[in-house]
């Protein structure tokens, strides 16, 4: 029996733990799968300063400006929140940081919770940050660590690559103890930290300085193993997946080196493909390696053939079958191991749904009507990023574009000036004070004659259901000081919600300017969290026709039909919210059981 | 590899498979599925045990099959080694669309004919299923690694530890004699 093989615990935990053993304080971020539980963790530390942003950039800025105090600081975001933070992540590797500055990216290759799959690697060719990339739970926890000792030592910002099958992959990991927390003290220095030109020049002097220094320090971030006229780079988790195979067809004869710093690539890696012919390297997305390998042995005048992503292509997650595909093409080999090939699997696909209960369904369905009503037809629904984008699926159909967090306001703009029909822009409560607001302000600005439906369930419901500043701030309140001159609000699951969706219509083709409806229901996750069903929704056969309407139409996964197309409800999955009562033209569809203690208000919370 | 639908309780089973043989001292890698994926669509988990160094179960090397909904069972069987055991729910759902039908059991135990399926009517047998399918599991493969009560310390509540015994009871009637064949 082996022991100390450490504690059971996903690779954000491990992260969390990470930071903590290298004095993390401040530590701000934004919800983004495979990002959450990192900042999830920190939070159950009383003793340092955890929270979640509004947004990335704030969630950024926060880590920055606590750094700039001297604290230890980290931010985490997804791929694509890196891209909101971007314009202070550049600025910051200008300045360079006090204290330490980690900045975790979690990507998605194979978008299993995505709107892409861009390489964040990028940023850090681009801002001269060093990118660090952890292979399994373990490495993430330890190069944690040395992230924030690369960036304590430089002074300046290190970003940790993490992905899904790190990030989401539970396996054990021994932790490094965890040290006091490190604060800072106000400190002034404007003339590093306030980027005017003058300044500017002056540090980007500094930067290309400590990007020498940073060159040196990652050397110890390349290792190999083996001997051999070909060598295999394994970068980040492909690293594991090249082991894997290399061990499994036996091959003695190849170097195997592993790459944990991507970006600048350790020129040290030069002296271990000294005696190599030919090199392949193993990344996932895109090239970032390769490419810095390649011009390094333009550099040296070294004479080596180097493949990549010629072999092993740009999309998708890496797994043992990719990698073994490409090693044995490198290799020349017969794929001796027959690998069952993807069978046409012939099941119909089951797409994510709305939960029973889920306030955005009945939004849906009392949206299309009250268009109806207020006579806007063939209408452009702008969509954005939450629970919500299943509105794409038939039979609501209800999100034309989804672009990324906040964009609804901002295409429907678009799509106005450029057709002058009246879109819908529909966004959730965190995306909208995520990046809804400055594009509130535009519409109001620019009189952007548009009905924003705002779908306020009061958590970040998508991600695990994070709090969101509804919490503390009124929609309607935000958007009347915005200067939005029509605010109603209106329950999803009341049929009358359709009467101030048309009403709202009427006046936005009026006045021509924006109208913002706020639908106001609780997500219903967060109502069974705190209040344990008692009641169930039960369809009256006699009285049931049929009609479709409940089932393909409304799509509660607990309404299903049976072969004489009449409805029944799941007993097991109804929660018992009522919300399909209304929906069915029959009346056919009753509550049974008494309401819980506490049930209306949990839903309006 | 388990299988099913989100909001079944996929990762929990997972996750509490990782536990037992992490409680044993083996090395476990379990890969998850967070997020937007968890809700209503098709969800699997990868556990992997013993001595590896990746998540993902590469294709045609599951030993085991977790399916807590059937149709689930047949977007895996590319993960599925010839001699394979699938632990099958029979039980079907159609995704929450409009106008889609339910797979029927039996079209789905017709596709799996050539590996060896124990079918477990989880509604059937009292409690949660997927603490009912661990219990399956434990008695046909699981005996020589692990313990019943390293199960049943790993599981939170009374329900899940009476479902993890009902299932195995279940499975040692049911199939005892074929496991012994």
């Amino acid at each position: 029996m082996q022991v100390s093989l450490g504690r059971l615990m996903i690779g954000n935990e491990a992260i969390a733990y990470g930071a903590l053993a290298s004095g993390v304080s401040v530590a701000a971020g934004y919800p983004g799968t495979p990002s959450t539980e990192i900042i999830e963790t920190l939070l159950r530390f009383k003793d340092i300063y955890a929270e979640w942003s509004s947004n990335e950039k704030v969630a950024f800025e926060t880590a920055f400006g606590a750094s700039m105090m001297g604290a230890r600081a980290l931010v985490t975001m997804k791929h694509v929140g890196m891209n909101v933070a971007s314009d202070s992540i550049m600025s910051s590797s200008y300045s360079g940081v006090n204290g330490a500055l980690v900045i975790v990216s979690a990507s998605d290759p194979g978008m299993w919770s995505s709107q892409s799959e861009q390489d964040t690697r990028h940023y850090g060719l681009m801002g001269m940050i060093p990118v660090i990339e952890p292979h399994d739970p373990q490495s993430a926890h330890d190069l944690t660590v040395e992230a924030f000792s690369l960036s304590h030592k430089v002074g300046h910002p290190v970003i940790l690559l993490t992905n899904t099958r790190i990030s989401h992959v539970r396996a054990q990991v021994n932790l490094i103890p965890f040290q006091k927390p490190v604060y800072g003290s106000l400190t002034k220095n404007p003339f590093k930290f306030s980027l005017v030109p003058e300044v500017s020049r002056k540090d980007r002097e500094e930067q290309l300085r400590r990007w020498e220094r940073i060159k040196g320090e990652v050397n110890r971030m390349v290792e190999s193993k083996g001997e051999g006229k070909v060598a295999i780079v394994g970068v980040g988790i492909s690293f594991a997946y090249a082991k894997e195979v290399v061990e499994s067809l036996g091959l003695d004869n190849v170097k195997l080196i592993k790459v944990s710093c991507s970006v600048p690539l350790p020129e040290r890696i030069k002296d271990m493909l000294n005696d190599v012919e030919q090199v392949l390297v193993l990344e996932e997305l895109d090239p970032i390696v390769e490419t810095q390998l390649k011009s390094l042995i333009v550099d040296e005048g070294m004479s080596l053939k180097v493949k990549g992503k010629s072999l092993t292509g740009y999309t998708g997650e890496m797994t043992y079958e990719r990698a073994y595909e490409a090693i044995s093409k490198f290799l020349g080999l017969e794929p001796g191991l027959r690998l069952n090939e993807s069978p046409d699997l012939n099941v119909p696909s089951r797409p994510p749904a709305m939960c029973p209960g889920c306030p955005h369904r009945s939004s849906f369905f009392f949206l299309k009507k009250g268009l109806t009503l207020g006579g806007l037809n063939n209408v452009f629904f702008s969509g954005d990023i939450g629970c919500y984008s299943l509105g794409v699926l038939p039979p609501f159909n209800e999100q034309d574009s989804l672009i990324s967090m906040g964009s609804s306001l901002g295409i429907a703009n678009g799509v106005y000036r450029s057709t002058k029909s009246i879109p819908v822009a529909i966004i959730g409560d965190s995306t909208f004070f995520h990046t809804g607001l400055p594009a509130l302000a535009n519409a109001v600005y620019n009189k952007l004659p548009v009905l924003v439906l705002v779908l306020d369930n009061r958590s970040t419901a998508m991600t695990g259901q994070q709090p969101s500043p509804s919490t503390s701030i009124e929609i309607e309140s935000a958007a009347k000081g915005l200067g939005v001159k029509y605010v109603d609000v209106g329950d999803p699951f009341d049929p009358s919600f359709s009467k101030v969706v048309a009403r709202a219509v009427e006046w936005v083709k009026k006045n021509l300017s924006p109208a913002v409806v706020v639908a106001k229901r609780a997500c219903a996750l967060e109502v069974l969290d705190k209040v344990k069903p008692t009641q169930v929704a039960v369809v009256d056969s006699e009285r049931c026709t049929g009609c479709t309407i409940c089932y393909d139409h409304f799509t509660c996964p607990a309404i299903l039909k049976l072969e004489n197309k009449k409805a029944v409800i799941n007993q097991n999955e109804c929660i018992g919210c009522g919300a399909c009562v209304p929906v069915c033209p029959y009346k056919a569809i009753t509550l049974e059981g008494e309401k819980p203690e506490g049930w209306d208000e949990a839903w309006r919370n | 590899m388990i299988a099913g639908i989100g909001g079944q309780g996929v990762v929990t089973t997972g996750r509490m498979i990782a536990e037992v043989f992490n409680l044993k001292g083996y090395k476990v890698f379990e890969a998850e599925t967070h997020g937007l994926a968890q809700r209503g669509g098709a969800v699997n988990v990868h556990v992997r045990i013993g001595d590896v160094n990746t998540p993902l179960i590469p294709m045609g090397k599951a030993d085991i099959l977790i399916s807590l909904e059937a149709t689930e069972a047949l977007r895996n069987i590319q993960f599925l080694s010839k001699e394979a055991k699938i632990f099958l729910n029979t039980f079907t759902k159609p995704a929450s669309l409009p106008n889609v039908k339910a797979v029927q059991v039996s079209e789905v135990v017709e596709r799996l004919r050539n590996w060896q399926v124990f079918q477990v009517d989880c509604e059937k047998i009292h409690g949660k299923c997927n603490s009912v399918m661990l219990g399956c599991l434990y008695q046909a493969s699981l005996k020589q690694y692990v313990e019943v009560k390293d199960f049943l310390s790993v599981m939170k509540d009374e329900t899940n530890r009476n479902s993890f015994l009902s299932g195995l009871k279940y499975f040692s009637q049911a199939y005892e004699q074929e496991v012994r064949v």
